[in-house]
């Protein structure tokens, strides 16, 4: 607090190094009642920036949910992961969240020994030095590529699809297929997004919670919708659910397996968000475990009943609304909203695209700050550590983001017709491969100390070991399949699958940035830079 | 007495630097440079993913300080604070009431570019909530050698006598040159200067007589709308306005007035605003005079040791 015992300005002096600055915090920041719901910035604790006490189980479940997008998530990952596992989907479902929890243990531990912006980045530089931190950093940056750009395009897919059930015009669903205004719509999509958080215009908690509600609410309508039409004959293709598509050993081959678990993977993607909670709260750290338990019981759930809903509804055939058929599988909701809810359907569109357009906000900040974070360590460009003087937002790292996922969209668009498809499978290689060296990451810190007692040998080590070595098994797997031309959607470049370059090809790219940035910064690639200095050392 | 200045490494904030520096060497004022660091809200930084994004910010904006202070000359007192706060308006209020302060001072926003004053959120906030005089400085102001005028906005009714009364007080506390200035919307051979007649006719109604009447001038501005009668009027550099708030202000507290913020739109020079039934110091009011309490520093000594 301010006082009049502070030291004066000596007059004499004009050089500024010798400022004495004083920090405080409004009372109405800290976290001193239930309803209040912020920060401190002066105690060890609070510097970290939350207050699990202050969000509450409901809280923590909601945020859970929102960072997973269960409806957005589910109408562009529902197809291609049929297509591989065909009606083993919910044994992939329910399986893909083992390595997804084993990983998260080793993600909580590392983020309450080092809480870095840079996560995956910090984590595995620490651990393996700056030469694989740097890969895992990038790999963390390119997943948030791809899906801001798949975000977005699924959103602009529902955007048509909306307006045509308002104005009840079927040839305006059809504009998204127009790929120039496809494109254009994207962009603007992009660019709203960006000056927002540009701007760090913060989400409200009612808002959150409505988001969520509604998102559930419809998924659930729509799958008890669609069973009823099974019921009574009126399905596309009606299947009554069967337990055996719960036997992940019906799976064809482990090819298809792999590939199922790592788009699985990507559907989780988020929910250890609710975990790294446990991080702010002092005394009680049961709410963090619960809300995470009420998440995934919560997303398993509608996962499981969406999935088998959806599979009874349609079949694994390639008719108009069956689910390998590629015309609809990017994006299986669009195509049958309408035929299950009818007119109802377009509260099916407003959900994925609410869910897809707040999505697509939440997601572009934290890639904006691990890029700010990145180059604050010196392994990016110094110019990505701007933070605005006015909304004090990582600027130049946002517009970065943004700019590049729009560029990679748009060049996307134009080269594949099924980009989503091919994005999400991508996608799930991607954060196989950065999930997994994170997880490795925290075997290798805490190797010294984690077996010394059982709660830290499970969650330290055979956890994320188990869960790190599953994931890059996966990774390498699929990324061996995505060379086959027919792999995904059938796009191929050249006579090579399109996943495959947009899964490999992008850690060749990255390996290339990372030789030619490392000429330029010495530094940290000399390992010279202490990345996350105040880390706690475990070891 | 001492200014909350309102800083942010923009223009801005230099602005607002530059204005305070002004203020507080012409009123022998200390400054507290206040840089407000947002609080993000718990469910949205939660959304953001976690880290120390909070730090990096804060290490920045210690650094964005250290710049502030090297653009502030020596013979000024200058604090230097980082403040966590909701926004920038509470923060700058909180402090303004932790050190006493006696105005806040702050720079204009950028959104409007053919206008003077633009008025940001911030602004838009203190004009309307805060319990102390607010300065805006104008975009591009650049002065920061001395103030050497006050005008005082006032209308020709009756109601404006508090405020005339405060410009007495104010130039008898200060000595610097006070002129009372009234905007009219209408040409000046209708108002044939009745307008002038009354500021005048308030002058003696005051309580209070300035001691020195000859530094106490009456202005009329005409012109079609208040934006052509501001234009009309010269500004001079190194001159501030002052300037009342509405009625519909809490006693005590500021509330932009409609015919202010028309004023504002085309005002060359910084504005005061001060809060209603502003009148530090008589009538048993606690209140600090913005001016300060010391008569403030002779312009043109200013002017040559600023040199």
């Amino acid at each position: 607090m301010p006082s009049s015992s502070q030291q004066r300005k000596d007059p004499g002096r004009s050089d500024g190094a010798g400022v004495t600055i004083h920090t405080s915090t409004s009372p109405i920041v800290r976290p001193s009642t239930p309803d209040v719901t912020i920060i401190g910035g002066d105690g060890k604790k609070q510097a970290k920036g939350l207050s699990a006490a202050s969000i509450g189980l409901v809280g923590a479940t909601v945020i859970g949910v929102s960072t997973i997008a269960p409806a957005y998530t589910l109408s562009g990952a529902l197809g291609p992961t049929v297509s591989v596992v065909g009606f083993h989907l919910p044994a992939i479902f329910l399986l893909g969240f083992i390595p997804m929890l084993l990983v998260a243990l080793g993600y909580r531990e590392l983020n309450s020994a080092m809480p870095d912006s840079g996560t995956t980045f910090t984590w595995a530089t620490k651990a393996f030095g700056p030469w694989v931190g740097w890969m895992g950093g990038w790999g963390l940056l390119a997943s948030t590529v791809l899906v801001l750009s798949n975000l977005a395009g699924i959103g602009v897919d529902f955007f048509y699809l909306l307006l045509s059930q308002i104005f009840r015009n079927d040839a305006i669903a059809d504009l998204t297929r127009n790929v120039p205004l496809n494109v254009l719509t994207c962009l603007v999509f992009m660019a709203g997004a960006c000056v927002i958080s540009y701007r760090g215009v913060e989400e409200t908690k009612r808002f959150q919670i409505f988001l969520v509600s509604f998102q559930l609410l419809i998924m659930v309508g729509f799958s008890v919708v669609a069973i009823v039409h099974v019921l009574n004959g009126s399905a596309f293709d009606g299947h009554m659910p069967n337990i055996e598509w719960f036997n992940p050993l019906g799976v064809d081959s482990f090819s298809a397996f792999s590939a199922g678990v790592s788009l699985s993977v990507f559907i989780y993607w988020g929910w250890d968000t609710v975990l790294t909670l446990n991080e702010e709260t002092e005394g009680s750290d049961k709410t963090p475990g619960r809300a995470a338990l009420l998440v995934i019981a919560i997303v398993v759930v509608l996962y499981l009943l969406v999935a088998c809903s959806t599979l009874a509804y349609s079949g694994v055939g390639d008719g108009r609304l069956g689910l390998t058929n590629g015309g609809i599988q990017e994006n299986v909701f669009a195509a049958l909203a309408t035929p299950v809810l009818g007119p109802l359907g377009i509260l099916m569109s407003i959900a994925v695209l609410m869910s897809s357009i707040a999505s697509l906000q939440s997601t572009m900040v934290s890639p904006a700050r691990t890029m700010l974070s990145m180059s604050f360590y010196g392994a990016l460009p110094k110019g990505l550590s701007r933070i605005h003087p006015k909304f004090q937002t990582p600027s130049t790292a946002t517009v970065t983001s943004t700019v590049v996922a729009a560029v990679f969209y748009t060049v996307m668009r134009f080269v594949s017709e099924d980009v989503l498809w091919d994005t999400i499978s991508a996608l799930g290689l991607m954060v196989c491969f950065y999930y997994g060296l994170t997880a490795l990451a925290c075997v290798w810190y805490f190797r010294k100390s984690s077996l010394r007692s059982v709660r830290t040998a499970f969650s330290q080590f055979i956890g994320p070991l188990l869960g790190g070595i599953l994931l890059l098994i996966f990774f390498v797997r699929t990324t061996i399949d995505s060379f086959d031309p027919a792999y995904g959607s059938g796009s191929s470049l050249f006579g090579v699958g399109l996943v495959f370059y947009l899964g490999a090809g992008m850690i060749v790219l990255g390996l290339v940035v990372m030789l030619v940035l490392s000429r330029r910064l010495t530094s940290f690639f000399r390992g010279e830079v202490t990345v996350a200095p105040g880390a706690v050392d475990r070891a | 007495m001492r200014y909350i200045v309102g800083y942010s490494a923009d223009r801005r904030g230099r602005e607002a630097l530059n204005l305070g520096v002004a203020l507080g060497r012409s009123m022998g004022a200390e400054l507290d440079v206040v840089l407000v660091l947002k609080a993000e809200d718990a469910y949205a930084g939660a959304l953001r993913g976690h880290g120390n994004y909070a730090e990096l910010v804060k290490e920045r904006a210690k650094e964005w300080l250290r710049e502030a202070a090297e653009s502030v000359p020596a013979d000024v007192v200058a604090r230097y604070h980082l403040r966590r706060s909701v926004n920038a308006a509470t923060g700058l209020m909180e402090m303004a009431e932790s050190v006493n302060a006696g105005a806040i001072v702050v720079g204009s926003s950028s959104k409007s570019s053919w206008l003077w004053h633009g008025i940001g959120s911030v602004d838009n906030a203190l004009l309307h909530r805060a319990p102390l005089p607010v300065i805006i400085a104008p975009r591009g102001y650049e002065n920061s050698i001395a103030i050497t005028a006050i005008d005082c906005a006032v209308s020709p009714k009756d109601d404006s006598i508090g405020l005339v009364e405060e410009a007495i007080a104010t130039l008898n506390r200060t000595g610097i040159p006070v002129r009372l200035v009234c905007m009219v919307d209408g040409s000046a051979e209708e108002d044939e200067g009745r307008v002038k007649e009354a500021v005048e006719g308030l002058i003696e109604d005051s309580s209070l007589t300035p001691d020195e009447p000859e530094k106490l001038e009456v202005v009329v501005g005409h012109g079609r709308g208040i934006s052509e009668a501001v234009e009309s009027l010269d500004w001079k550099e190194g001159a501030v306005l002052m300037a009342g708030s509405s009625k519909l202000a809490q006693k005590g507290e500021l509330f932009l007035s409609s015919t202010t913020s028309k004023i504002l739109a085309k005002l060359p020079i910084p504005i005061v605003v001060v809060p209603r039934e502003y009148h530090p110091g008589r009538y048993g009011s606690e209140a600090q005079p913005w001016t300060g309490q010391l008569r403030a520093i002779d312009p043109d000594r200013a002017r040559k040791t600023g040199k």
